[in-house]
């Protein structure tokens, strides 16, 4: 791993006191095992994946995912986004794709990605995913199976995507030698339950006033939530966390000390160090009570039907299908966590997100909840102007006072 | 009982000394390069002009892009809730205010007591601000104070499809070629701005009564095409630059007296 530029870079960071609280050594424990696996061992095969292909999958099957969006996310706040992008635009994407797979295609031409022994990808919530996954197993010349997931989440659909889940793993025997021990996947999916149990205990804890978290520290959540589930670090840290955040409670003591507005945030938040986040904490008072991205979607899995709860989780995800899907539940965490107001951080080029702003504002104006758009770049520092967005949060903050 | 409101734009800062409900004095200078010797300056005028030394003023807010570089002042308060304020201190009525300035437009919903309700600001290009109109006014060879005027006499406004500064400045460069007349040019740049500044105002939701502020309520080809693609009227007070720093103004006397 060490010969791996991103590798190093992640061991560097993390040597570098990255880790502050006892869930973050747990993250990068976890992260590092992965990066083992994937860049030094070649012990089990390396599926790349977008990062909606449930977890438990991998882990249940004795597979090394690497997800390309959450390794792009990481090079960001590594500081080596601009690589990414600018290789990638050699590579002829234009400018106005996602920065995330941009990102993610230049850090891959750029050879600081492990091997691929196979890709895979969902065809929902955002296709570019699959597209590049696609691009980058025809180019290695490796298998790659797209899962085809329709927009409704009713038993028809879960029976579709089940019946493609059996295909795949068949797909990855045959592709990739590996065996399928049911009982191995039936433990990933109890792991992965008992570490849902513990999630859910953190978001009854992020309830309490004054919010016990920083919004801004959770901006890793979609990785912790796409990545660990079905593997033991998933228990240690959810554990971590709630035992972390039920002492903040306790102590009363929150992380984030002058806080006058409650807020929900809404889809991602910049990965690398900016000072848009710490404008509105520190110096506005803005309290992220709950983020979009830490929101825990499924149902318990149940192991007795394996697959078909992994479908279940794939097709319920609240991006995917009707916008109401995804406006109901804000409404529903807005009430849950007391806030006065959203922000919705329009990632550059992220379509699925930004495309339901109409609907999105009107219903919550109809409920009478202020939502605040900010246009920016989670991954590209330079597409992120601090000036106008400064202006912008505080006109809002100014609005809900 | 003296208070002032300094708003620092890109292009031009204002001062405004307010006692009680009456207006004492204001000025406007250009902020140049320097928003702090631009927030001074306007300062300084607008004492003289109200008759009023610094001593006496009791609180100062400064908004506007370079409210941060008025480390004098008190309070600094962003444009939104000042342009609300100072719009309806002149008209209590009003609704929605437009406010086109030299490097950004919005547009904020304004509610009881002149509080913001909701509001929106152009993205991170020039298309549909004062500096649009530079740019155009300078290949046209006029004087941006004309272009008003010049859009007025139109017959037949000019189609500028670009919403892109640059683009639009090549379009034109186009037209001036094929010969097309300089106030359908002009027109058609108003057009062009109000278009780009409608779809903004439709974000928020336009209710009427709307007040038009900032530089470019002066340019009254912008005020009737911005009226046609509202389809509303809009009111243009006597000094649309000062309503930003009338409402600072306000905000500092709300300081004082809460």
């Amino acid at each position: 791993m060490l010969r791996s530029p991103l590798g190093l870079r992640l061991v560097r960071a993390l040597l570098a006191g990255r880790p502050q609280k006892p869930h973050h050594y747990v993250s990068a424990d976890f992260f590092l095992e992965m990066a083992r696996g994937a860049y030094a061992s070649h012990a089990r095969p390396v599926v790349w994946s977008n990062i909606f292909v449930p977890s438990e999958l991998f882990w249940g099957l004795g597979i090394v995912p690497f997800f390309p969006e959450t390794w792009a996310g990481l090079a960001a706040s590594m500081g080596l986004s601009a690589l990414g992008v600018s290789q990638s635009a050699a590579l002829g994407y234009p400018v106005d794709l996602c920065t995330v797979h941009r990102s993610a295609a230049g850090l891959w031409a750029s050879h600081l990605f492990p091997r691929m022994d196979a890709g895979v990808a969902t065809s929902h919530i955002c296709d570019i995913a699959g597209q590049m996954i696609s691009n980058f197993a025809f180019t290695e010349g490796k298998p790659f199976f797209l899962l085809d997931v329709p927009q409704s989440n009713d038993g028809a659909a879960v029976d579709y995507v089940a019946a493609q889940l059996e295909r795949l793993i068949e797909h990855w025997r045959e592709a990739l030698g590996i065996s399928f021990d049911t009982d191995r996947l039936r433990e990933a999916i109890r792991l992965s339950n008992q570490a849902r149990a513990l999630a859910l205990e953190v978001a009854s804890l992020r309830e309490a006033q004054p919010a016990p978290l920083r919004g801004s520290g959770m901006r890793d959540q979609l990785a912790m939530l796409t990545a660990m589930f079905g593997h033991p670090s998933g228990i240690r840290y959810y554990q971590a966390l709630r035992d972390y955040t039920a002492r903040r409670v306790a102590d009363g003591q929150p992380e984030q000390a002058h806080q006058r507005v409650r807020l929900y945030w809404m889809h991602l938040m910049p990965y690398f160090e900016s000072a848009l986040l710490s404008v509105l904490e520190d110096e506005l008072g803005g309290a992220i009570a709950w983020e979009e991205i830490s929101t825990l979607w499924w149902d318990e899995l149940d192991e007795r039907e394996p697959l078909r709860s992994l479908a279940r989780k794939i097709v319920s995800l609240f991006f995917n299908g009707p916008i109401q899907r995804r406006t109901e539940m804000a409404l529903r965490l807005i009430r849950r966590y007391h806030c006065q107001g959203a922000i919705h951080f329009s990632h550059w080029g992220c379509r699925q997100s930004a495309g339901a702003l109409y609907v999105l504002r009107a219903r919550l104006r109809r409920e009478g909840v202020p939502l605040l758009v900010l246009d920016g770049d989670c991954i590209d520092p330079s597409n992120l102007q601090l000036g106008p967005l400064r202006t912008r949060i505080e006109a809002f903050m100014e609005m809900l006072a | 009982m003296y208070v002032a409101g300094i708003d620092i734009g890109s292009t031009s800062g204002e001062a405004l000394i307010l006692e009680g409900e009456r207006i004492a004095g204001w000025s406007i200078v250009d902020t140049g390069y320097s928003s702090r010797r631009a927030a001074e300056e306007a300062l300084e005028i607008a004492l003289k002009r109200s008759g009023v030394t610094r001593d006496q003023l009791r609180r100062i807010v400064a908004t506007g892009y370079g409210r941060v570089s008025v480390e004098f002042a008190d309070q600094q308060v962003t444009e939104i809730s000042c342009y609300a304020r100072g719009a309806y201190f002149l008209h209590p009525q009003v609704q929605t205010v437009i406010d086109i300035g030299g490097q950004d437009s919005k547009v904020v919903a304004v509610g009881p007591g002149g509080k913001p309700l909701d509001f929106a600001m152009n993205d991170k290009c020039a298309a549909g601000t004062g500096r649009f109109l530079e740019v155009i006014a300078r290949v046209l060879q006029l004087e941006l104070s004309e272009m008003g005027t010049w859009a007025l006499r139109a017959k037949r406004a000019a189609d500028i499809s670009s919403t892109c500064t640059v683009f639009a400045e090549s379009e034109v460069v186009t037209l001036v070629a094929d010969g097309v007349a300089r106030e359908d040019i002009v027109a058609g740049i108003c057009r062009s701005i109000a278009r780009r500044v409608a779809a903004m105002a439709a974000r928020v939701g336009v209710e009427p009564p709307v007040m038009f502020a900032g530089g470019v309520a002066r340019n009254w080809g912008v005020v009737r095409a911005l009226e046609e693609a509202l389809g509303h009227p809009l009111m243009v007070p006597e000094e649309p630059q000062i309503v930003g720093a009338l409402g600072a103004a306000l905000i500092a006397r709300d300081g004082i007296t809460s």
